[in-house]
């Protein structure tokens, strides 16, 4: 009987940790009233709710990539094609090795759930039906490979795609304005 | 009388619990207790404990985060700005002075606001365009690295991808509630 219940206890103890582990549910925005900020409430501000993998693509991806998924020429575009990479393990092996997500301060874990997440977020309709997400073991390994030219390998990637018949043409997946070079 | 009740109830109690376990019951029920108890700095209250260590409420302590002057350099929002306060060259917090536009790229971290305790995300984006503002002159290094880690350096002008890479001013936008 004791056994049971120290059993029972542990049983808590796990699923507590579970329960801390996954993203919480986050409600869609923070209603300005409630913000302490005197300019936030007098524009009426609506703010989201960040958590989980949305709030580390927002510390470490949003600035650059923007928060719709899309920026300036000089970052590459993730809204409406990321998503692509997915059709070759290239492709998935790739997205996990150009360098700021290879070097980025987070957990192999962390980063297969934020890739994850960015992948339904802003490419939802160009993943495979057959999707498999990352798990942290995948980038684990494909973070133990360091790229040497990161342009040479997209180009080698989305020529990949091209010949699989995935994307019609490299320039789809192009990287800032030299479609020939990138 | 009531005691001598207690008494004979434990008496009673130990004696049967005497009976029915083994000492090796004894050693495993503590083992099950010690595995527990190690289980117990993951639970979520001793994450709150170490969400305290966080760079944004160190400096909003260090500072004495206020929300009511944001031409100061201690204004909560101001926890990883390096430069000039925009509120200080005529513009706000979250908005570039006349003359200046708003960098299409910016650097993101979090500060706590002192008024509800909250971490929010503040979106530090440069205005540029327009010659140095040289005003209310800054240094907030919550969560910030070293200039060869550029993407979390704010030594760097914010100003690419727009139409001038000519420095002004910085801004701090709330962008989100964590």
């Amino acid at each position: 009987m004791t056994r049971s219940m120290a059993s029972a206890l542990l049983a808590i103890f796990f699923s507590g940790v579970a329960h801390a582990d996954a993203a919480p549910p986050s409600p869609a925005s923070v209603d300005p009233a409630t913000v302490p900020d005197v300019l936030v409430r007098r524009n009426g501000t609506v703010l989201p709710r960040v958590t989980g993998a949305a709030l580390d693509y927002s510390r470490h991806c949003q600035g650059c990539h923007g928060h719709l998924g899309e920026s300036v020429v000089e970052v590459p575009r993730l809204k409406g094609r990321v998503g692509l990479f997915m059709h070759s393990p290239e492709g998935r092996a790739y997205l996990v090795q150009v360098p700021n997500v290879l070097q980025a301060h987070l957990s192999d874990a962390r980063v297969a759930a934020l890739l994850n997440w960015l992948l339904h977020e802003y490419s939802d309709a160009e993943l495979p039906t057959a999707f498999v997400p990352y798990t942290e073991s995948e980038v684990a390994l494909a973070r133990t490979h360091r790229l040497g030219s990161v342009i040479d390998r997209r180009r080698e990637v989305i020529d990949g795609l091209v010949r699989l018949g995935v994307v019609p043409s490299p320039e789809i997946l192009a990287f800032g304005t030299d479609p020939v070079r990138y | 009388m009531v005691m001598q009740v207690i008494d004979k109830l434990f008496e009673r109690m130990s004696r049967r619990t005497a009976q029915k376990m083994s000492r090796r019951n004894v050693v495993a029920t503590l083992g099950a207790a010690l595995a527990g108890a190690s289980m117990l700095p993951v639970l979520p209250v001793a994450r709150k404990a170490q969400a305290a260590e966080d760079p944004g409420v160190e400096w909003a302590k260090r500072v004495g985060a206020q929300t009511t002057d944001p031409k100061a350099c201690n204004y909560w929002r101001y926890c990883s700005s390096d430069g000039y306060l925009c509120s200080c060259c005529g513009g706000g917090p979250a908005t570039c002075p006349p003359g200046s536009t708003p960098s299409p790229t910016s650097w993101v971290g979090s500060c706590l606001n002192p008024d509800d305790g909250k971490m929010y995300l503040i979106a530090y984006r440069d205005c540029c365009g327009k010659d140095s503002c040289a005003q209310c002159n800054c240094l907030g290094t919550a969560g910030e690295m070293p200039t060869y880690r550029p993407q979390l350096n704010n030594d760097i002008i914010w100003c690419f991808g727009g139409s001038s890479m000519v420095y002004h001013c910085s801004s701090a936008a709330i962008v989100g509630q964590v």
